[in-house]
């Protein structure tokens, strides 16, 4: 019986350090072009999906945010390293641009963190 | 032309869905009128109207003849209305949830706990009505556990929703399966303990965001305008600028504009914090909002809407109640791990119980459950967003507008305050004090003083110095008239030049005069350092290569500014002048108000190059100046203090913005920065203890599921309540 435990024990230590690799080692979705400006869609329902994108330098982008939900929390979206914070009304598109002249992976949150997506720059 | 408009109206008095039936059915038989929708849930009604048949006028009085009351929706308000009301809402919503759930979870409890009902009919009924709970009303911890698992993470809900669901899930067997104990009691007061902490925080979170409120409610609805010579009473967004407004005693000004006509002292606490009223007369200011006391008065509208000091610093709070302030990311990074973690540990501790200790499948079940729903990664989201809403709200109320929590954190870290001279230490009105001639230095005649006056305040007509205004006020009190000047030049921070007559006329500083290789008595030199040293600024005239005369202005320092850096230098922040001035002057002055170091003779363009210089010496550096010639100084500083705000100057380059013209508001803000982070601090610092202690418990099977639900609940709670406490805590 101890043997199993321990062995479960491991595995399940095996799974964290696994997630771990894959939260940091996020592909991240790819934009669309269109005029020459990365877009992406992000649905925000529960979480932010996809919860992490990837733009490439020197290129604008435009991140159209849908909230399809009445939940409280995710009402506003901050992109704190950009001091940009939109508020979402409930099932209408917005729009949010970015001049990416910084690479780096940049946070986006709603306001109490619990809503949580990356934008990586590269 | 018939023309057709749509128009939204806010209804008061509805109780029911009929009530609004009735109304929109009065609407509807109102001539003119296309179509009519009235909303009870938003209390609003939405009507399309000819506008040759139907105008506002006739809607409003059939919406009273059924019995209601109804206001136009202005646009504006209209968005923030929606907002308020949606989270309104949102509260009620929550509070019937708990009380539904925890109706339904009484009757578990009395069964499983209370009267240890064990019979089959007794768990029947327990699993229906733990039913209700786990997928009625907690439904939207599985959808929300869903969509992460959707988008391969997890969040939140992920926790409660495998918690509970392990709970329930496992008497659902025992009870219809295999023989074991029932636990619904557990799954059901837990979700009603998790919504009970999400009603409290809604509320509370609804009293931190007070602030608004107030500010909001501070708005005028109409104004008494002249039109065609007659006065009419006009909704507040039809007014103009450049409308003639009246005031009469008791009323409030309805926009921000210029006194044309009357006296009357002006209550304007609720923009500024300054309880003592201010006398207005022609040409002063006054800001919508505030409210006139005693006499009556006229004024010419000079900003309106979104422009108005009002709807300034409602932007600014708003704005900044959301920011988030930097020492945040690092509770954004926690939160970032926390729900894999916590389900490795809930994992790990369920292995352990039921695999090396042995223990029975429910011990270990329950433990899994308690540490899933005891970790709570909501109170440490909560930390600083609630803090920095309570804070930057008191400070709107003080008349202190700290634009976000990036400010507030700087604001806390301040080593230095350079203080601007002109206008900040000072009242900014200087007046001419001395006058004296180079010829007659020991008998002074008003025939030589008025000449130098005279020439002085000609070449000053067509600068826009401070000190240019007290020449030319002098001169206007004399009755001189003012000569014409030709090729007027001037020379930034030194003086002015320019031809009177066809001679060649100077103002300015000894440096001018050496640079122009204009020869200074020693005489002149001697009386001016003693000038100087009483803290005047003396400026030369000269006429060609030949001296004229001295005159001496000096500038009343303000009320509060001895007090201020008192308190400051009580605080351990240093304290520095900037100034134009040369060095004896700035000296005399930093004496008179107790500050410790002067950077004088610093040209305007120079200000921003000496905050960069203290901040090369490592220190944080704030800048506090009236955003006028100031604003790059204010831009480079670490933390820009804008004074005299609701100028848009102020109000852009300021990181705080001081709506009083008080320097002990500068203390005040620094104060407050200083309270909020702490609250943040203390807030982060339960969040982590709360957790890295509930988590452990939870793990040893000390406490049970449903309290370990309502310990996570009260957590969030209690950070929300501390923030709170913020608000209690004296400035002065």
């Amino acid at each position: 019986m101890q043997i199993i435990g321990i062995i479960l024990i491991l595995a399940v230590i095996g799974l964290y350090i696994l997630w771990l690799w894959y939260a940091k080692n996020q592909r991240g979705a790819d934009a669309k072009i269109k005029n020459n400006i990365q877009v992406f869609d992000i649905l925000v329902k529960g979480v932010y999906s996809p919860g992490v994108i990837k733009a490439k330098l020197d290129k604008p982008i435009r991140i159209n945010f849908r909230r399809e939900e009445s939940s409280e929390c995710s009402r506003f979206v901050n992109f704190p390293d950009f001091k940009i914070r939109k508020e979402l009304p409930e099932d209408k598109t917005v729009t949010i641009d970015i001049v990416a002249d910084k690479p780096g992976v940049f946070i986006f949150t709603c306001d109490m963190s619990m809503y949580q997506g990356k934008l990586i720059i590269e | 032309m018939s023309k057709n408009e749509k128009k939204q109206y806010n209804i008061t008095g509805m109780h029911c869905a009929s009530c609004a039936l009735t109304i929109e059915n009065n609407l509807s038989g109102l001539s003119g009128v296309k179509s009519a929708n009235v909303n009870f849930a938003t209390q609003k009604a939405t009507v399309e109207y000819d506008s040759d048949d139907c105008d506002d006028k006739k809607v409003i009085q059939t919406v009273r003849s059924a019995g209601y009351e109804a206001k136009v929706v202005a646009v504006d308000d209209e968005a923030i209305d929606h907002n308020q009301q949606a989270r309104e809402q949102e509260i009620k919503k929550e509070r019937n949830l708990f009380i539904l759930s925890l109706v339904l979870s009484i009757p578990v409890l009395a069964l499983s706990m209370i009267l240890r009902d064990m019979s089959n009919i007794s768990r029947m009924t327990q699993s229906l009505l733990a039913g209700v709970v786990q997928f009625y009303i907690g439904w939207r911890f599985y959808r929300g556990a869903y969509y992460a698992f959707k988008n391969k993470t997890a969040n939140m809900d992920t926790l409660i929703a495998v918690g509970t669901s392990a709970a329930y899930f496992y008497s659902l067997t025992t009870t219809y399966l295999i023989n074991g104990e029932v636990f619904f009691e557990t799954s059901a007061l837990l979700i009603t303990f998790v919504i009970l902490g999400k009603w409290l925080e809604a509320r509370a979170k609804g009293k931190a965001g007070e602030a608004i409120k107030k500010l909001l409610g501070l708005q005028a609805k109409t104004a008494r305008i002249i039109k065609n010579g007659q006065e009419i009473d006009v909704p507040i967004k039809e007014v103009q600028v450049g409308d003639i407004v009246i005031v009469r005693p008791g009323e409030k000004v309805p926009v921000d504009g210029e006194v044309t006509d009357g006296h009357s002292s002006v209550d304007e606490s609720m923009i500024s914090g300054e309880s003592i009223p201010i006398e207005k007369s022609a040409s002063d200011f006054v800001v919508g909002a505030t409210i006139n006391k005693t006499g009556s008065f006229k004024f010419k509208t000079t900003k309106i809407g979104k422009d108005t000091v009002l709807s300034q610093i409602i932007k600014v709070v708003e704005d900044a109640q959301g920011s988030k302030a930097p020492i945040q990311k690092f509770a954004d990074t926690i939160s970032s791990y926390f729900v894999p973690t916590v389900v490795a540990i809930a994992l790990i501790a369920f292995i352990s119980w039921y695999f090396l200790f042995l223990s029975p499948f429910v011990t270990a079940l329950l433990v899994f459950t308690a540490v899933l729903v005891i970790a709570c990664p909501c109170a440490l989201g909560l930390a600083t967003p609630t803090a920095i809403i309570v804070g930057t709200g008191k400070g709107a109320e003080n008349g202190i507008l700290i634009k976000g929590g990036e400010p507030l954190e700087i604001a806390n870290k301040i080593q230095a305050i350079i203080f601007d001279k002109t206008g900040t230490l000072t009242e900014g009105k200087p007046v001419v004090t001395d006058i004296i001639e180079t010829q007659y230095l020991s008998v002074a005649t008003d025939k030589g003083q008025n000449e130098i006056l005279l020439l002085a305040a000609s070449l000053e007509n067509s600068s826009e110095h401070p000190l240019a205004e007290a020449i030319i006020k002098k001169a206007k009190e004399k009755e001189l008239k003012l000569l014409e000047v030709n090729d007027f030049r001037a020379v930034v921070g030194h003086g002015v030049s320019g031809k009177i007559n066809g001679r060649q006329i100077l103002v300015g500083t000894e440096k001018l005069m050496d640079q122009l290789k204009i020869n200074t008595p020693e005489g002149i030199k001697k009386q001016k350092r003693e000038l100087e040293e009483e803290g005047k600024t003396v400026m030369i005239v000269a006429a060609g290569d030949n001296i004229f005369g001295l005159i001496a202005v000096a500038d009343t320092l303000k009320k509060n500014s001895p007090e201020a850096i008192k308190k400051l230098c009580e605080m351990k922040i240093k304290t520095i002048m900037i100034t134009g001035d040369n060095l004896r002057t700035a000296q005399a002055i930093a004496k008179q108000v107790g500050i410790e170091q002067i950077l004088a003779e610093v040209l305007p363009e120079d200000k921003a190059n000496e905050v960069k210089k203290l901040q090369q010496q490592g220190l944080k550096v704030a800048m506090v100046g009236d955003g006028i010639n100031d604003a790059p100084a204010l831009a480079q500083a670490d933390l820009g203090i804008a004074m005299g705000g609701g100028t848009d100057i102020a109000i852009e380059t300021g990181g705080i913005i001081l709506v009083k013209d008080d320097l002990s508001d500068v203390v005040n803000s620094i104060k407050l920065s200083r309270q909020t982070m702490s609250k943040i601090k203390q807030n982060m610092f339960w969040a982590l203890f709360y957790n890295s202690v509930g988590i452990p418990i939870a793990f040893l099977g000390l406490l049970r599921a449903e309290f370990a639900g309502l310990a996570m609940a009260l957590s969030s709670v209690s950070v929300v309540i501390n923030s709170l406490l913020l608000k209690r805590k004296k400035l002065k």
